[in-house]
């Protein structure tokens, strides 16, 4: 039955006019996008501004003078050097107000909730591993999934926006394609809906975008629609294990999809 | 022997102390004609860097932003898109007719139903798909028409959970029952733009919401038939906000305040798909 | 007609007279400060403010800007286990909190045995990463019970006086 629904893009055997929808099912991006090193250095230098010219912390009013909070304040940002009349400064007066120096930014280290060690890493023992007030260490960026570079997993490339392709013979392949049948009116977001689902999406959950299509290639015997969709939650299972797919991102595409093809919908894909 | 000793309360006469009265400094207005060498710096305009009044902009990467440009726009462009569509006029205010010259230069007639106009409603292109332009929040504090130092916790509060300093508003008219008087300061409000809009929409819909549990979404009954979508947020959830809910004590008293999501739509309805995309249900 | 909607929310709370703490405490002067910052030493408003990092419900940190002194925060309950925001998860247990009268009562009780929910589950997502352990220890086929009842709401019981 697949088999029938799958149509290949550049043969040319079909004698009518064939209208057939193709599902780009994408993967949106699970964590914030990769920063190149020039944005990234852009935003660093915007931010040390940002800090310089940051007000004092009030430490008057989160931490109230006596109190538990204020000694362990104290403890770890020292008050920088007093500016002593009797002495000569080599780099320039301190200008001290609210036990800052104002000529430079203010950098502080605030008490955890963990012990912590001198460089300000947590001391682990048994009893907090598992507690509520442990550090808070973000996952890795790079999964096990990259590591593999499997590329049937879901998990791979958590920052790029990723697209199935489907493959039946293992060499050429194309984005889920599924034939419009002529006799029953079924309209085109329908007939991509039921094909992903025969495909092998019994246990996804997706949604179309929209009804209706977001582009066309128009050929004398085939009207190809694109139909935009993303995935929620779920993996994708080929019912038939002839089938093979891929979960690719938009620069990995050109060296699996038919070139001309690929020029023709490279606009539809996202780039992060 | 016991002595008490007495503390010189001079001391604390002289002293500045608090003041429910706010500096005037920065409302002098300069005649900047005149200005003398040394404070030339001030006409630079305040995106220059060497300008006093400079605020750093794009200070880090920010997500929303990201995500509306890379996935929501096109998306929507997409969802809005109807084929073949053509403008339509929006409820404009009307004539009154032209058999007299009196209706010829008469005000203009009330919008038919509205008390208000509406804008034409284009097709969708690149150029106009809805946009989130500006958070708005109003709070007006009525305590503080009775205690005004009460209008300072209010003000702190909105400093606190937006990261912007926040504007006062005054009473406008006397209404002796409720005890304004023309002037009064009665509460406060900030318009939050860019990455402080952006934070501010992230920890509505990631932290505090979902915490409220009386919230069902916002009304489908809210707008104001140009895109503009508010709702109200009461004094026990202001809680919910990191900085509140962690430091409890500093806050004893907590004012509840009125959000208004400004969009560039067209429609309620497109405001709600955009703000529904961006993470607040509605109901 | 738009104000009117937007105070409509609110206008249930004002009829309540709140307590304002420290009512009668504070005293603070009426005069001007008469402290001067000179022409063209003020600065633009920039708190200073912490890098939070802020740790949700399922494990992903977010970071943010804030002024209060604290720089990480795991979070209990938030936008990944709510389920105004989570519809097709099962293993959530929803709690009508304006839930009143018998059936209401008895569907929110035994709402782990209706046959809806087992319905769903089967198409609800199959993404071990979300699940927690012990639910993955039972085996695949094991579903949480969903514990049900009603939590005092204190804003309705407010209301009801």
């Amino acid at each position: 039955m697949i088999r029938n629904t799958i149509i290949r893009h550049y043969s040319s055997i079909t004698a009518t006019p064939v209208i057939s929808s193709t599902v780009l099912l994408a993967r949106n991006p699970v964590i914030t996008r990769d920063l190149p090193a020039f944005e990234k250095s852009y935003y660093k230098y915007q931010n040390e501004l940002w800090k310089r010219l940051m007000w004092t912390f009030p430490k008057w009013f989160y931490y109230r003078g006596g109190t538990l909070g204020d000694h362990r304040f104290k403890e770890l940002n020292k008050p920088p050097v007093y500016n002593n009349p009797t002495m000569e400064f080599t780099d320039g007066r301190p200008e001290i107000r609210q036990s800052r120096d104002r000529r430079f930014k203010q950098e502080l280290r605030l008490p955890k909730t963990y012990k912590q060690a001198e460089d300000g890493s947590e001391i682990v023992d048994e009893y907090s591993s598992d507690s509520l007030s442990r550090k808070i260490n973000p996952n890795s960026r790079v999964t096990q999934a990259d590591e593999k570079n499997d590329t049937t997993s879901l998990e791979r490339k958590l920052s790029r926006s990723l697209y199935l392709v489907i493959s039946e013979d293992n060499k050429t392949w194309t984005f889920p394609n599924f034939a419009v049948s002529q006799e029953h009116e079924i309209p085109l977001h329908k007939v991509a809906e039921d094909g992903i689902y025969n495909l092998g999406g019994q246990g996804l959950n997706y949604y179309n975008v929209s009804s209706k299509p977001c582009h066309v290639i128009s050929s004398s015997d085939n009207n190809e629609f694109f139909i935009k969709s993303q995935i929620v939650s779920g993996q994708f299972k080929p019912a038939s294990s002839t089938v093979k797919f891929m979960w690719l991102a938009k620069e990995e595409l050109p060296k699996y999809l038919n070139n001309d093809y690929y020029n023709e919908i490279q606009h539809l894909l996202n780039d992060i | 022997m016991n002595r008490t000793r007495f503390f010189s309360t001079v001391s604390r006469l002289n002293r500045t102390g608090y003041s429910t009265v706010e500096p005037v400094h920065h409302l002098v207005p300069i005649n900047k004609a005149a200005l003398r060498p040394g404070l030339q710096e001030l006409l630079l305009p305040k995106d220059d860097i060497r300008s006093p009044g400079y605020k750093p902009t794009n200070i880090g990467q920010d997500r929303v932003r990201d995500y509306y440009d890379a996935h929501l726009k096109s998306n929507l462009m997409l969802q809005l898109y109807i084929h073949g569509e053509e403008t339509t006029d929006g409820n404009k205010h009307r004539s009154w007719g032209t058999d007299s010259p009196y209706k010829l230069y008469r005000k203009m007639r009330k919008p038919k139903g509205l008390s208000r106009a509406t804008k034409d409603i284009k097709p969708i292109a690149p150029k106009n798909i809805p946009e989130l332009t500006g958070i708005n929040i109003n709070l007006y504090n009525r305590e503080a028409l009775e205690d005004s130092w009460l209008n300072i916790s209010s003000r702190l509060q909105i400093a606190q959970i937006t990261n912007v300093k926040p504007k006062r508003i005054f009473n406008k008219s006397n209404i002796v029952q409720w005890k304004c008087r023309e002037g009064k300061p009665c509460g406060c409000k900030v318009h939050l733009t860019g990455e402080d809009m952006h934070q501010f929409l992230s920890t509505l819909t990631e932290l505090v919401l979902p915490r409220i549990r009386t919230f069902q979404g916002i009304s489908k009954k809210s707008g104001d038939h140009n895109g503009n979508i508010s709702f109200g947020l009461s004094p026990e959830d202001i809680k919910f906000f990191p900085e509140i809910e962690n430091f409890q004590e500093l806050f004893p008293n907590l004012f509840g305040f009125h959000i208004t999501l400004q969009t560039s739509a067209r429609t309620d309805e497109q405001a709600r798909l955009l703000l529904s995309s961006l993470g607040f249900p509605f109901h | 007609m738009f104000r009117n909607m937007m105070i409509g929310k609110l206008s249930i709370q004002r009829e309540f007279a709140r307590g304002i703490a420290m009512k009668g405490d504070v005293h603070l002067s009426n005069r001007r400060v008469m402290r001067k910052i000179k022409l063209g030493k003020a600065r633009p408003a920039i708190f200073h403010q912490f890098e939070t990092l802020v740790e949700l419900s399922d494990g992903s940190v977010i970071k943010r800007r804030s002024q209060a002194p604290k720089d990480e925060i795991r979070m209990i309950n938030d936008q990944r286990n709510s389920v105004l925001w989570n519809p097709n998860r099962s293993d959530l247990v929803a709690v009508d909190p304006n839930a009143t009268g018998k059936v209401n009562k008895f569907n929110q009780r035994f709402a782990s045995f209706s046959p809806s929910i087992e319905a769903t589950s089967e198409t609800s997502e199959t993404n071990s990463t979300q699940k927690d352990g012990l639910i993955e220890l039972l085996g695949q086929n094991v579903k949480e019970v969903a514990s049900g009842g009603k939590l005092f709401d204190k804003k309705q019981s407010k209301s009801k006086k």
